[in-house]
């Protein structure tokens, strides 16, 4: 019979997403009904589409009957979305959300403004790691290795001790904290920021700020996951060695890092890429670039579903890089990314150097609920090539280097290094603080 | 099944034996005589409802363009699939946001170009699910392809009671097909491959059928997984049209 195949199902299943945000209508109709169809249709999908029939030993039936019950108690699509993600939070799992930015307090929303500063989270504070050339951080003479003490008369202790306090699993706090203090420090474009520092020097510091606006590359929408903020950084170590950073897998990115790797052979000793804060996109993206990578074709891991089950594969490219591979992780390193590196990991195709990893890393499709808001679910399990599974548990890098205060205040970035001394060159000053 | 509606009707106790070993025969593969007969007449009308045998042995090639729609994800992939039997297939796919995705399969060889992904070859179970596809008289020569075609028991499907067959591929697996009164075929359940090496179970149903150039088919298509959900919509067929043969040569970098 004449039919066009179910073939395009196959690119949307391995394609599998990780978004900060989705798409949010304008205007959604509020009222008991609508709330009652989106809990509906949450409930609904997970009861169907939870890769185990047990639920991993949650009674999702009594889960549902109880939050059912709470709904009553809802009067806006805000208490919606606290109580959607209260009942997806029973399931223990990451990549169950209801997103929509201003129902996240802990998480925060882009204000649209840029500073141009990155920093890096440690009980002990936040550190700037990276300044952007010719932001307005760099203008006002902000160094890497300085302490956030306020923004805005809040103490970065506070903040962090609200979040601290929160009942949500520990790695996800320490996610939580780097985001929370990344959208602070960067603003509300053209509104001015009061900051305080402790710099590496010693002594307190008063700088004002006022953020530009963040005209940062975006990716394009794809479905109702939205545009991200990308950023990319490309350079050569000391001649001699290639460092790629980049924040997202997003399309909008690979053909700048397709030919980034496809210049390095010959060139480069060595590559570095930098997945530190990098927060996942689309899966196969990560099979993409190893193709770059490999020789031959490489599994990367799988992903089990109720009813079926897709292998991520790379296959090598007829251009590709030879050389050694470095990879740096973090905390802040999820999804996509967690599942990239674990594959090459396991392939013995890439050398981990920093953090254990998120631990948040299973596929998942976003669909539109009545409300408005947007449900993202999970799939399938996701399991490495040696069948260990990244979520909860992270990847564990090869070279373990955890966040130290002295080293990051004095503006050193060991990671990099102990990946640079690997790839056998030494860092160089200039290296020290990033790149 | 037909053999154990007759039991239950109460057949007396002294032909019971029979119908065991009647039973037997049919759990075996070999199907009581009127079983074979009875699956003979519903594919006969279903090659009947596309258009007849004589008119699918006429088909060579197809065009068909489409748009397949995740409603609840909010994507729609646009979709053009050329087809010449028996083994030719060039498919493009559209994806928002992504690029278009290429593939082409020529006799037993296969390959695939994705903006993500870069180039490679497709193993030997995608090239063979491409071939289905491309074999545009496969439906004219269901026992051959077939290990094993049963009957099983009609089942009502949104208001339609339908015939229901379950077909046993070389490889082991089962499909489940179900027939409308008119021969159209209205829903097939089983498993697609995704990628290398996965697969999903998926159920499929045929709506708003429509005949262009004496073939009937459906221009709705809609694909159920506990996961997810889809909808193809056909929106243009061209039968026989003439296709430039380099669009199904294999680049040298998939060879």
């Amino acid at each position: 019979m004449l039919i066009i195949k179910p073939n395009p199902l196959k690119w949307v299943l391995l394609t599998g997403a990780w978004g900060l945000a989705a798409h949010l209508g304008l205007a959604f109709p509020n009222g008991k009904e609508t709330f009652e169809r989106s809990f509906d249709m949450v409930w609904n999908t997970v009861t169907e589409a939870f890769w185990d029939e047990n639920f991993n030993g949650v009674d999702w039936e009594r889960v549902g009957d109880r939050y059912k019950g709470e709904l009553g108690q809802v009067k806006d699509r805000k208490d919606l979305v606290v109580l959607l993600q209260s009942m997806l939070d029973e399931l223990g799992q990451s990549h169950f959300k209801i997103l929509n930015a201003s129902a996240e307090p802990l998480f925060g929303a882009s204000r649209g403004g840029y500073t141009g500063i990155s920093l890096k989270y440690t009980p002990h504070g936040a550190y700037v790691v990276r300044i952007e050339p010719g932001s307005v951080a760099h203008k006002e003479g902000i160094q890497v290795g300085w302490k956030l003490k306020s923004v805005n008369g809040k103490s970065t202790k506070r903040i962090i001790q609200s979040i601290l306090r929160a009942e949500i699993p520990e790695k996800r706090k320490l996610f939580l904290i780097q985001v929370n203090l990344g959208v602070r420090i960067n603003g509300s474009a053209g509104k001015q920021l009061r900051t305080d520092w402790y710099p590496s020097l010693g002594g307190k510091e008063k700088i004002y700020l006022t953020p530009a606006r963040d005209e940062r590359e975006r990716s394009e929408p794809i479905g109702f996951l939205s545009e991200q903020k990308l950023e990319y950084e490309e350079t050569y170590l000391r001649d001699r060695v290639l460092y790629l950073r980049f924040n997202y897998f997003m399309p909008a990115l690979m053909q700048k890092i397709r030919l980034a790797i496809e210049a390095a052979e010959g060139r480069a000793e060595g590559l570095i890429l930098d997945l530190r804060g990098n927060f996942g996109g689309l899966t196969i993206m990560g099979t993409g670039i190893a193709g770059l990578l490999i020789e031959e074709a490489t599994p990367l891991g799988k992903m089990t579903m109720r009813k079926g089950l897709v292998n991520y594969r790379g296959y090598p490219q007829e251009k590709r890089f030879t050389g050694p591979v470095a990879i740096l992780i973090d905390s802040c390193t999820i999804s996509t990314a967690e599942m990239f590196a674990a594959g090459l990991q396991e392939a013995g195709r890439a050398r981990l150097f920093g953090e254990v990893s998120q631990g948040d890393s299973l596929p998942s499709l976003l669909k539109k609920l009545p409300s408005g808001d947007v449900l993202q679910y999970a799939l399938g399990d996701f399991t490495t090539p040696k069948g260990n599974r990244i979520e909860k548990n992270g990847v564990i890098p090869d070279v373990l280097v955890d966040a130290d205060p002295e080293a990051l205040a004095a503006g050193l970035d060991l990671p990099l290094q102990s990946a640079m001394e690997w790839l056998g060159i030494m860092p160089s000053l200039e290296d020290d603080g990033g790149t | 099944m037909r053999v154990k509606r007759i039991i239950g009707h109460g057949i007396g106790a002294l032909i019971l034996p029979l119908w065991v070993a009647v039973l037997s025969a049919e759990d075996s593969g070999e199907g009581p005589p009127g079983e074979r007969a009875a699956v003979e007449e519903i594919i006969e009308q279903y090659i009947a409802s596309q258009g007849g045998r004589e008119r699918m042995k006429s088909l060579r090639r197809v065009e068909l363009e489409g748009r397949m729609a995740l409603k609840s994800q909010g994507l729609i992939i646009e979709v053009r699939q050329r087809l010449e039997s028996p083994d030719k297939v060039f498919v493009t796919m559209e994806f928002p946001g992504l690029g278009t995705v290429r593939e082409i399969i020529n006799g037993n060889r296969g390959w695939e170009w994705h903006p993500l992904t870069g180039t490679r070859s497709l193993e030997e179970r995608e090239v063979k699910d491409h071939l289905r596809d491309a074999d545009l008289q496969r439906d004219l020569r269901l026992f051959e392809v077939y290990e094993q075609i049963r009957l099983a028991e009609p089942e009502e499907i949104e208001g339609h009671m339908t015939r229901h067959l379950v077909l046993l591929d070389r490889e082991g697996k089962e499909e489940h097909w179900y027939f409308k009164e008119n021969g159209d075929l209205f829903q097939q359940v089983r498993d697609v491959p995704v990628g290398p090496g996965g697969e999903v179970a998926i159920r499929q149903r045929h709506y708003d059928f429509t005949t262009v150039e004496g073939f009937r088919f459906p221009k709705v298509v809609r694909i159920h997984n506990p996961a997810f959900e889809a909808e193809i919509t056909i929106t243009r067929c061209q039968i026989n049209p003439e296709f430039d043969p380099a669009i199904f040569q294999i680049p040298p970098s998939g060879l």
